[in-house]
């Protein structure tokens, strides 16, 4: 009788044990380490989202890798299954170990491997270091990679074969992301859109003196890895150096590995000496000297759809459901480029335009006083905007979601009312009565006060503007992306 | 090897779970080996010094068994000579020589837990002198009792009748004991807690207040002693409770170390609270032999007095610590003298001794008299120590308690909330403690079992979560490793 109570306990200590593990582990995926400086977004979380065995081309290298192929325009265009593996200040031997990440679930046929980091041993950034090193799943390739990366004599190695040491003070940080996926994440390709241009300087250190030559261990090492992972694999790897501007004590690094790549059969591209084949035009398609532009990677990954096409036997994929994160990475993109084009837009029927064409747009409107003479410009535009009878008449508030009107209301008493757009953003506009008192003259003045918002940030009060105020809410993106006034006696859109 | 590093947890489980496997005969050997490991890893060149004070503490007393009076004098002089000598050397002999205006040529690190096991010892050898105890003759078991790995560098000073007296019986342990092992590990659970929850967050506060005193006013230097308070409480509690809960998981119990100190009622009560091993050391080897309180009020308080310097003394090779034990006998000397009055005041003007509101007042009084002398304890030096007090009293800022600025101490808001929840929670522990008579893990083996998962699975991720450890963090050690 004793030994079967003491039996009951220690099953006991099992379930607590058990009830333990699945709270920590729970626990663990929200402080688990994410990008917050990349508003969440993470290319190794994409990747896990990913069905095993679908993709066919993958990139690997530092920020200009993401910068530059972006697999929405290869999609577009060849319906190849492009995925972007490279990560802010990607270090050789991070490249080597996402590499086996990949092929340990995929067969894809060609892996373009960005030898930028090449003349740096160790990441520069502490947030490139963290990125790199924990944002592989635990495994036996991302334990390696931490061995691989830090000596023995390192005192943070083990904290980053634990990363509980280093996430577990995120408590202070968290947000909405950390506690469920970003939509972007599930259907992200990788790439990262820079639409803000600079000048590319290629004019100063740039050299292409291919007789300069350096080989480090490390990086002759770092090649012959890549030619064991080839041989392993049997995968084509091309060692590539995308168009950035390189400086005099680089290039020498550069020539080195290329060479000794080549010496280890791998065919590979400089594309710093294709920048007049590839059309770049350096004062748009870069966004500084050593990132491409969103403009400049349309036009580099085009390059490489072409080179995929002719020289790989790939297949389109389009059409096939399984491959519908390329598609959603595509739509998204597409948005992105909506959001970019808005920027540009000062007339109403433009705006009006491009509105009614995209989808996923949640559009509030708030008209605070008529539009006199403008009236009638404004009610052609009623339909496109899908604006509700008396909108134009009378003012009030007005929510449309993809069309549908959601709320209308002119708000001339005290009110509240709210449209949940999804399962974690609401949409509100509410009405309440203001009394200011003049303490001089004793009058009192009582109006009512308009406000509009999303979640717990009020984007809009009455006291703000005249004529129509837009509030555009991409429910793909996430935000708001664009705020417009119009003007009630130009109709001009600021 | 702290307890509260990734070394210790991976360390404490294997040492266990092979004393819980190996022949019982070998246990004894296991252990030593284990304490021994431990203690090395701070230093190997260590394990000479404490291998010399256990050889010669033994050696000595097995010689002193059966011999004249005299004899046994002689050998217990010799012994705590030798013990105590180099104690001097390593701890007080750069102090001694700074204040005859010399400087040692040299760096002589001070060995952790030297004046614990040197005290530990010592004691075994008095008690074997006075036949309280028998000398033990298994060298390796002797070994055991002065290296015991839970509470080797910090304590509790250990009692040869308690602890040998344990690992004596260390084969008739019934080690996998779900029921006690558990309580063990709940314990240490709860130490863990303090020290890494509450301890290293408040130490930013004590920290940040006592390295620039002069930035602040009364009230910022006000929390800073309430910081260094709570800091050294939960510090020094939180290992003497990690040590009774890993010895405890292996069938073997220690003293308790603390009471509730901050609820003591005057400072007499406070040192039957605070580091009981070491004030009833020093009860038990130096004011007794002083003559206690048999010779007469003054030469008690003359004890008192020597007895609580010689305390300051032990904890740090500083004048400050010198000041800080002296100034405990004062209040214990003043306590003693005044209490004819206080009785009187009382009857006088009515006072009520058994509610709350008076309990709550002298154990408050009590602790703002303990913070007070902490400064001396944790300032950098005497002056030091007096300018702070200085500017406490006369600094006068009240508005800090309304424009935010005891948040701008080295801790936001968000980390006072944190601090503030685990100090309530310690609290609430605390007086079950009072009430129950039962330290944590005994408290919690009495709950329901749901109850103790939920209070488990919450003190872990506590730990996990808000512990202060990792990167950027620099561990502090345990406050009572450096005496």
């Amino acid at each position: 009788m004793k030994r079967n109570k003491e039996w009951k306990k220690w099953i006991w200590l099992a379930l607590f044990l058990a009830a333990g593990t699945f709270v920590v582990h729970r626990v663990y995926r929200v402080l688990s380490w994410k990008d917050t400086m990349a508003a969440y977004l993470s290319n190794a979380e994409s990747f896990y989202h990913t069905e095993d065995g679908l993709i066919d081309v993958a990139v690997f290298g530092t920020s200009h890798g993401y910068a530059a192929v972006r697999p929405d325009v290869i999609w577009d265009e060849y319906g190849y299954s492009v995925f972007n593996f490279s990560v802010s200040g990607q270090d050789k031997i991070s490249t080597i170990h996402y590499i086996r990440e990949l092929l340990d679930r995929h067969t894809p046929q060609v892996l373009f491997v960005d030898i930028y980091a090449t003349p740096y041993e160790r990441a520069g950034v502490l947030s490139n270091l963290y990125r790199n090193m924990l944002s592989l799943k635990y495994s036996q390739n991302s334990i390696a990679q931490v061995s691989n990366y830090f000596t023995e004599e390192d005192e943070e190695r083990m904290d980053f074969y634990l990363r509980w040491p280093i996430i577990h003070t995120r408590y202070r940080e968290l947000k909405p992301y950390d506690f469920y996926d970003s939509p972007a994440n599930r259907y992200g390709r990788g790439a990262v859109y820079l639409f803000m241009t600079g000048v590319a300087d290629f004019s100063g250190t740039f050299s292409h003196e291919r007789e300069k030559k350096e080989l480090s261990e490390s990086n002759r090492l770092f090649v012959d890895r890549l030619a064991e992972i080839r041989d392993e694999y049997n995968v084509t790897i091309i060692p590539i150096l995308l168009p950035c501007v390189v400086y005099e004590d680089e290039q020498p690094v550069f020539n080195g590995v290329l060479e000794y790549a080549e010496e280890c059969g791998f065919t590979c591209i400089d594309f710093n000496l294709m920048l007049d084949e590839l059309d770049l035009d350096v004062t748009r398609d870069f966004f500084d000297n050593t990132h491409l532009s969103g403009y400049g990677a349309v036009k580099m990954s085009r390059w490489i759809g072409a080179y995929l096409k002719e020289h790989f036997t790939l297949e389109d994929h389009r059409g096939d459901e399984r491959f519908y994160q390329w598609e959603e990475d595509a739509q998204h993109y597409a948005h992105v480029e909506f959001r970019e084009q808005l920027k540009e837009i000062t007339g109403l029927s433009h705006l009006a335009t491009g509105i009614s064409e995209t989808d996923d747009l949640l559009v509030v409107l708030v008209m605070t006083s008529g539009f006199g003479e403008q009236k009638n410009q404004l009610a052609t535009l009623a339909p496109l905007l899908h604006l509700p009878e008396g909108f134009v008449e009378n003012g009030g508030i007005c929510v449309i979601d993809e069309g549908e009107v959601k709320i209308h209301t002119s708000l001339q008493t005290e009110d509240r009312y709210y449209f949940d757009m999804d399962e974690h953003h609401t949409v509100w506009a509410e009405s309440a009565q203001q009394t200011d008192k003049n303490l001089m003259t004793g009058e009192t003045d009582t109006r009512i006060v308009w406000r509009v918002g999303i979640d717990r940030e009020t984007w809009y009060r009455t006291e703000e503007s005249k004529g129509i105020e837009i509030l555009i809410y991409d429910k793909r993106l996430e935000y708001v992306i664009d705020r417009r006034t119009i003007d009630y006696q130009s109709l001009y859109v600021n | 090897m702290v307890f509260n590093s990734f070394s210790f947890l991976v360390f404490f489980p294997v040492v266990v779970l092979v004393y819980g496997i190996i022949p019982r005969k070998l246990r004894l050997y296991w252990l030593l080996a284990a304490s021994y490991y431990f203690y090395m890893s701070w230093n190997a060149a260590y394990a000479a010094l404490i291998l010399t004070s256990t050889v010669t503490t033994w050696g000595c007393a097995l010689l002193m068994q059966g011999k004249e009076k005299k004899q046994k004098k002689y050998l217990l002089a010799l012994n705590l000579i030798i013990n105590f000598g180099i104690l001097f050397v390593f701890k007080y002999m750069g102090f001694f020589l700074l204040l005859f205006g010399k400087r040692l040529s040299f760096d002589l690190l001070l060995p952790v837990g030297i004046s614990f096991y040197t005290f530990q010892a010592a004691g075994y050898t008095i008690d074997v002198y006075r036949d309280d105890t028998e000398a033990e003759r298994n060298f390796f078991l002797y070994a055991l009792f002065v290296s015991f790995f839970p509470q080797l560098v910090a304590g509790p000073i250990e009692r040869s009748k308690n602890l040998l007296g344990r690992l004596r019986k260390l084969e008739e342990v019934r080690v996998w004991e779900y029921d006690r092992m558990l309580s063990g590990l709940r314990l240490m659970l709860w130490g863990l807690f303090l020290k890494v929850v509450i301890a290293d967050r408040i130490a930013v506060v004590a920290d940040t207040v006592f390295a620039h005193p002069w930035k602040y006013g009364s009230f910022e230097l006000m929390a800073g002693v309430f910081a260094f308070s709570i800091q050294i409480y939960c510090d020094f509690d939180a290992y003497s409770t990690i040590a009774t809960g890993a010895a405890r998981v292996m069938g073997i119990g220690l003293m308790d170390n603390f009471r509730t100190p901050y609820f003591a009622q005057g400072m007499a009560d406070f040192w039957r609270r605070w580091h009981i091993s070491l004030s009833t050391w020093f009860r038990d080897y130096v004011y007794v032999p002083l003559g206690g309180s048999r010779k007469g009020k003054p030469r008690k308080y003359l004890n008192i007095l020597i007895t609580f310097t010689l305390s300051g003394l032990w904890h740090g090779a500083a004048r400050r610590f010198v000041v800080w034990g002296a100034l405990h006998g004062l209040l214990r000397v003043a306590g003693e003298c005044v209490s004819p009055l206080t009785k009187r005041l009382k009857e006088t003007f009515g006072i009520r001794q058994d509610v709350f509101s008076f309990r709550f007042g002298k154990a408050l009084y009590t602790s703002v008299l303990a913070g007070i002398c902490w400064v001396f304890f944790r300032a950098e030096s005497l002056t030091s120590a007096l300018y702070y007090l200085k500017r406490m009293f006369t600094r006068w800022n009240p508005w800090v308690l309304f424009d935010g600025g005891l948040y701008e101490l080295g801790i936001d808001r968000f980390e006072g909330n944190v601090l503030k929840a685990a100090l309530l929670t310690m609290l609430a522990v605390s007086i079950v403690r009072v009430k129950t008579g039962k330290d944590f893990g005994e408290v919690l083996a009495g709950q329901n079992m749901l109850f103790r998962f939920a209070v488990c699975i919450l003190l872990i991720l506590s730990l996990l979560v808000y512990g202060f450890y990792g990167v950027d963090f620099d561990s502090t050690q345990f406050l009572y490793f450096q005496f």
